[in-house]
């Protein structure tokens, strides 16, 4: 049996719908989850959202929880659930942004956006190198994402990957692989900053 | 050595830790003497750090309020559900035995013919009443000819040494088995005080063996039920061999095993009737005018034979040894 004794406890508390227990149970894990979220959704809200929906789910199913695989490895297979779910709707639902004005005459005209991003000289020790970095990961595809988000964040094994996403092992290290190539190519240019 | 190729492909594992010590060890050889590779190597560092720059939001109280609320609103909806945490509990154990039912049931689905299907030897057949006798289905397969026989027929009288081929096939099923058990008890204790009427009952009652001229297909054993009296049943084959063949219930695989056999030369015909009498303690005999044949139980046979032996109007000929067949025969000659 991988889980603690104590947490054995309050699984069993939980299952009976303690939710103070529960409470007790997932207060290790909250931070992890919340950084977990963001690293796949990339913002913020969206993560708060979607680490409260990954809590709920699994107080509301914590009585299915077999102790076959540790509770953090099974915590962090109904978050990674949880966004992946909620990146492929968001997909289905593309938020169009209109780039066109009305002139006096009334004719369309595209806006110029600006471009706000800096150069790599530019660039210091601000935030938007964190941008940058951010937004080089949540551009990976969700499959990759994961895989290195569970690897470099929580440091998860390879094995206790493959429980989480529910693939085998060679295919963990192949999209780990390939994120890290992804990854070197988008940031190629600040290097010299990481 | 390892190609970079296959360096590269090697080197996030080896970053992670995640390859054996043969593999990690010709990775580490391999960055030592490659630049291009030790650089990639490098980059995988610096992307692990990239990733400590990151500040994800921390907790703050009106996320935990919020998610309290919502688990305390679970709470009170959620019923402890002592049969649901057990039922979940034992679901493996849950399905096994609906396997197993299901495996059972399938099976005496299956072999539900071959279950309650009985076997009545032809022993059992004479011993039945003639009510009984009617349930009984005899399987009147076809048999193949045998050539040997066919060509071997011979008058037993000119020819001393002719042996006597059963080939017998018995697959009845009798619907009252706890009957017909009875009747055969009943019977064999009839044995011991048999009159005239009683040996014209069970000579109509009793099983006649087949003509071998054609040997089952099988293995399986038919015995027919009498429709003449024994002294009309027509001459047997002979063969030069004794075959038994043995089948099981479902018709199982042929057996042929060689039956022991003795023979005797009954020298005073007044004596037949006390013959007759000792013969229907050990088996089924089939009586003609020229010969008794004797279809006996391979356990019985060695007694059967030490008591024909010590009759002084009767006289041996030939006797071989028991063998694994389930019977032996006995041919006495009545001259």
């Amino acid at each position: 049996m991988i889980v603690r004794v104590q947490e054995c406890e309050l699984i069993k508390k939980s299952a009976e719908g303690n939710s103070d227990a529960f409470e007790k149970l997932i207060a290790p894990y909250m931070q992890l989850v919340i950084n977990h979220a963001y690293m796949m959704l990339g913002d913020k809200e969206d993560a708060y959202d979607m680490a409260q929906e990954t809590f709920v789910k699994a107080f509301v199913s914590v009585a299915s929880f077999s102790g076959q695989s540790s509770f953090k490895t099974w915590i962090f297979k109904i978050a990674t659930n949880v966004c992946l779910d909620f990146l492929r709707k968001k997909k289905r639902r593309p938020n169009v942004l209109s780039l066109t004005t009305v002139d006096e005459d009334g004719n369309e005209k595209v806006c110029d956006v600006a471009d706000t991003k800096s150069s790599p000289d530019t660039i210091s020790e601000s935030n938007e190198l964190k941008d940058i970095i951010l937004e080089a990961i949540i551009s990976l595809d969700e499959d990759y994402r994961a895989a290195i988000v569970l690897r470099e964040l929580e440091g998860m094994d390879y094995k206790s990957i493959s429980k989480i996403l529910g693939v085998s092992l060679g295919t963990v290290k192949s999209r780990i692989n390939r994120a890290r190539i992804q990854l070197r190519e988008k940031l190629l240019d600040y290097r010299e900053l990481l | 050595m390892l190609s970079c190729e296959q360096a590269k492909n090697l080197l996030s594992a080896y970053y992670d830790g995640e390859l054996g010590v043969a593999a990690a060890n010709e990775v580490a050889e391999h960055l030592e003497s490659c630049e291009q590779c030790r650089k990639d190597y490098e980059d995988i560092s610096l992307l692990s750090s990239a990733f400590l720059r990151l500040k994800p939001p921390e907790i703050d109280e009106k996320f935990k309020a919020s998610l309290s609320e919502k688990l305390a609103d679970i709470s009170k909806n959620k019923k402890p559900k002592g049969f649901g945490v057990w039922a979940m509990k034992m679901r493996p154990y849950i399905a096994a035995a609906a396997c197993f039912v299901l495996v059972v049931g399938v099976y005496a689905v299956v072999h539900k013919g071959q279950v309650l299907t009985n076997t009545t030897t032809p022993e059992m057949v004479q011993f039945l009443p003639d009510e009984n006798r009617e349930d009984i289905k005899i399987q009147t397969e076809e048999i193949l000819p045998t050539p040997k026989a066919d060509t071997e027929k011979e008058d037993a009288a000119e020819n001393q040494n002719t042996k006597y081929t059963y080939n017998l096939k018995t697959t009845k099923s009798v619907n009252d088995t706890a009957a017909a058990e009875k009747n055969t008890i009943n019977a064999q204790a009839e044995f011991s005080v048999l009159d005239e009427a009683d040996e014209n009952t069970l000579a109509n009652s009793r099983a006649v063996v087949e003509d071998e001229t054609n040997q089952p297909a099988q293995g399986e054993v038919i015995a027919s039920l009498p429709t003449q009296a024994p002294s009309d049943v027509a001459e047997e084959n002979l063969s030069d061999e004794n075959t038994q063949s043995h089948g099981g219930g479902g018709g199982g695989s042929s057996v042929q095993i060689k039956a022991a056999t003795a023979q005797f030369v009954l020298l005073d015909k007044e004596r037949l009737d006390a013959l007759k009498d000792i013969l229907y303690n050990y088996g089924t005999c089939d009586i003609s005018e020229n010969y008794i044949h004797l279809m006996v139980l391979s356990a019985n046979y060695n007694a059967c034979i030490e008591v024909l032996s010590r009759l002084e109007w009767l006289e041996a000929s030939e006797i071989e040894a028991v063998t694994d067949s389930e019977y032996c025969y006995i041919q006495i000659n009545i001259q």
